[in-house]
């Protein structure tokens, strides 16, 4: 029983993999760009001993590693996608995963090191999610959008998260958050459900066959919505 | 140089934007404030602001008819009757430019001056009345301290001709900005289309509205081509959005003499650029709450949602007798955007029943811009 769910939470993982790499690269990452670190520590040339680092800053450390760490294991992945044979294939991503597994660490210790740091707690989140452990994934959303709840690449990552885990009324919601405030990344999360929908066709989880089609409908009628609205962006560079 | 007392900025002005509406562009010299929209609220509903004390922008632009007044032509406070419908101020803050079609005309703070000072036609007739309209608004028990706290620097302006050092802030100037704050809040994006559209609510529509939605959306009959966007009108201005260049449009309506003139008191465009390509030419209006606002078209010659749809279908409209006599689908000036499609019955209802979803119950309900109550005397119905 606990095996089944494994594996084909390990299926979806690699599925998400494909979709991610698929993606442009801009609209892979969970958004997070390399850090400065909080000023005030930063000591310029002449000065003897730089002082010791504070908490923050350790913590912005940990997290642009973490952030190398994650684009190092997304390259992994996309290369994986591409490869020739299987066993090529197989052996890319479990290098990935290891690196994701590197990445988590340094995101933890980030958020250790500041708890307020939603940024470390989303891409965690966005790490734990690519190996497969959703619920640990949605824990670090869940903390990073307490601390910053207009956040919205955890908004849309953690809807993947609860695809992951085929809660669907959950992800319904997260979309229309995001339609109204961030339609890139709605855009983005519909994508992922699309290709969720194609997944659970082929392995079903625990929706019942009719539920996954109501959710599929859904999924084609926001598309069609989606379609015909401009958002505010497309406007402001409209010609008319 | 004399600076004025300074005073602390406003704190910034709280907007209720609907969801997909961006933030209105606001002019730099007219902030927004809460003191100054309730002014304008006042004075948007003041029959003193017209010449003869029966006429307010309210009388034209009625809140239970989304801000129109029903008429084909707008008629004035002396009776006299305008060329054109009064359109709708659901949005208006957003209006690239303003009015039918004028593309000089990109400011409400502008706008407002051209019905209170009108000749021709006479709409609140205050032309050479000013003192007249100031001391009725300077002997009012509440206006003072209402100007006052809108406009805590006194003279506002130096548009106002208010002699130096005249510390009295009613003056044309800060009415009309007071105003146009006001019509800036008049924001309408609560219709059961935006249930659909934000709320997920999938009963929102009927599943006519919703097949009339995908026939307004279609490649096939283009209509959103020109009613774009949150709006559902032409060009929109707000913050962050590039200046555009204004869009008109000959939907052919008329085809005077076979050669795509349209009547001689409505020319469109062709009225202020006198280029032979502009006649015609009108900005798309907002369809938000359209079901309110007939009769349509900028002359209100259309009487009803189902003929307007017969208009497009056809292609341009036929006056078969009369003076307007004509066929517009063969006008040299149309845009190529009209060019007419096939529709059975069902899909025309349908289109119309889409059409019907886009009214907003709240925007005209909405006590905080209805007519405002005065002290002292019971609530005014708004007037006619
Ligand atoms: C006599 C009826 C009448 C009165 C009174 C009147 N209006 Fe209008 N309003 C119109 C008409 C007609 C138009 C269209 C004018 C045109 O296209 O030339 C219009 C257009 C407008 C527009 C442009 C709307 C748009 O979508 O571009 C605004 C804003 C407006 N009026 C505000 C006001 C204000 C503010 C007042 C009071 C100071 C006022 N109106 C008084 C009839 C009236
Ligand atoms: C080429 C651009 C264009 C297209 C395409 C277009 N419209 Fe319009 N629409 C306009 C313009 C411009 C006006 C005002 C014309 C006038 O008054 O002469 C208008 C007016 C209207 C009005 C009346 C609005 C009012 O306040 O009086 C309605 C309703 C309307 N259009 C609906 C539609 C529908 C439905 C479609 C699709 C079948 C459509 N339009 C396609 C430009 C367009």
């Amino acid at each position: 029983m606990k095996k089944v769910a494994h594996s084909k939470v390990v299926r979806i993982a690699l599925l998400i993999g494909v979709v991610f790499a698929l993606l442009p690269g801009d609209l892979r990452a969970s958004g997070g760009s390399p850090m400065p670190r909080p000023s005030g520590g930063s000591s310029s040339s002449g000065m003897p001993a730089a002082p010791p680092k504070t908490p923050e800053e350790q913590a912005v450390d940990y997290y642009n590693a973490g952030l190398k760490l994650r684009d190092k294991a997304l390259a992994l992945q996309k290369e994986a996608a591409q490869a020739s044979n299987e066993k090529d294939r197989a052996k890319l991503e479990k290098k990935a995963q290891q690196e994701f597994d590197k990445a988590i660490a340094q995101f933890r210790k980030a958020t250790e090191k500041n708890a307020m740091f939603h940024e470390a707690h989303s891409d965690l989140g966005f790490a734990l999610r690519k190996t497969g452990d959703y619920p640990a994934a949605l824990q670090a959303y869940d903390r990073a959008l307490s601390l910053a709840p207009a956040y919205t690449p955890a908004v849309e990552y953690r809807a993947e998260a609860y695809l992951g885990l085929d809660r669907v009324e959950d992800a319904k919601q997260a979309y229309m958050v995001l339609f109204a405030g961030d339609r890139g990344r709605a855009d983005e999360l519909l994508r992922a459900m699309k290709g969720w929908v194609e997944e659970r066709r082929a392995a079903p989880g625990s929706l019942t066959p009719d539920a996954l089609q109501e959710f599929s409908s859904w999924v084609t009628q926001r598309e069609e919505l989606a379609g015909q609205t401009p958002s505010v962006s497309e406007l402001q560079q409209r010609q008319w | 140089m004399v600076v004025p007392a300074a005073h602390p900025p406003p704190p910034a002005y709280e907007w209720r934007l609907p969801p997909g509406f961006p933030v209105p562009r606001v002019p730099a010299d007219n902030p927004m404030t809460t003191a100054k929209v309730d002014l304008g609220r006042r004075l948007f509903y003041e029959r003193a602001l017209s010449g003869n004390g029966t006429y307010a922008c309210a009388s034209c632009h009625r809140q239970e008819l989304a801000f129109t007044d029903g008429r084909a032509r707008a008629a004035g406070s002396t009776g006299e009757l305008h060329p054109r419908s009064a359109p709708s101020l659901a949005n208006v803050a957003y209006g690239a430019t303003l009015t039918w079609a004028d593309p000089r005309l990109t400011r409400l703070e502008d706008q407002a001056r051209i019905p209170m000072f009108n000749e021709h036609p006479v709409e609140l007739g205050l032309f050479g009345r000013e003192d007249e309209v100031l001391g009725r608004l300077r002997s009012d028990p509440d206006y003072p301290g209402m100007f006052a706290a809108a406009f805590p620097g006194g003279v506002a302006s130096s548009d106002d001709a208010a002699p130096p050092g005249d510390p009295d802030p009613v003056s044309v100037a800060n009415v009309v900005r007071a105003i146009a704050c006001f019509e800036r809040t008049l924001i309408s994006g609560d219709s059961p289309y935006d249930h659909l559209l934000y709320k997920d609510d999938a009963g929102a529509l009927s599943e006519s509205a919703k097949r009339g939605m995908r026939l307004f959306f279609s490649e096939r009959l283009h209509c959103s081509r020109c009613h774009v966007g949150f709006t559902f009108s032409g060009p929109v201005a707000f913050e962050g959005a590039r200046p555009i260049a204004p869009t008109f449009h000959n939907t052919g309506l008329y085809n005077l003499g076979g050669d795509g003139s349209y009547p001689e008191d409505n020319p469109g465009l062709y009225g202020i650029t006198g280029r032979a390509e502009d006649m015609g030419r009108f900005r798309a209006p907002t369809l938000r709450n359209i079901a309110l606002t007939a009769p349509y078209m900028h002359d209100g010659s259309i009487a009803t949602l189902a003929e307007v749809i017969e208009h497009y279908a056809r292609g341009g409209r036929l006056v078969s007798s009369g003076p307007y006599a004509g066929d517009g689908r063969d006008s040299q000036r149309k845009s190529d955007l009209v060019r007419g499609f096939d529709l059975d019955d069902r899909g025309k209802a349908d289109l119309v029943e889409f059409l019907k979803s886009l009214t907003d119950r709240s925007f005209v309900s909405d006590p905080r811009i209805a007519a405002p109550a005065r002290s002292g005397a019971p609530a005014p119905r708004g007037p006619r």
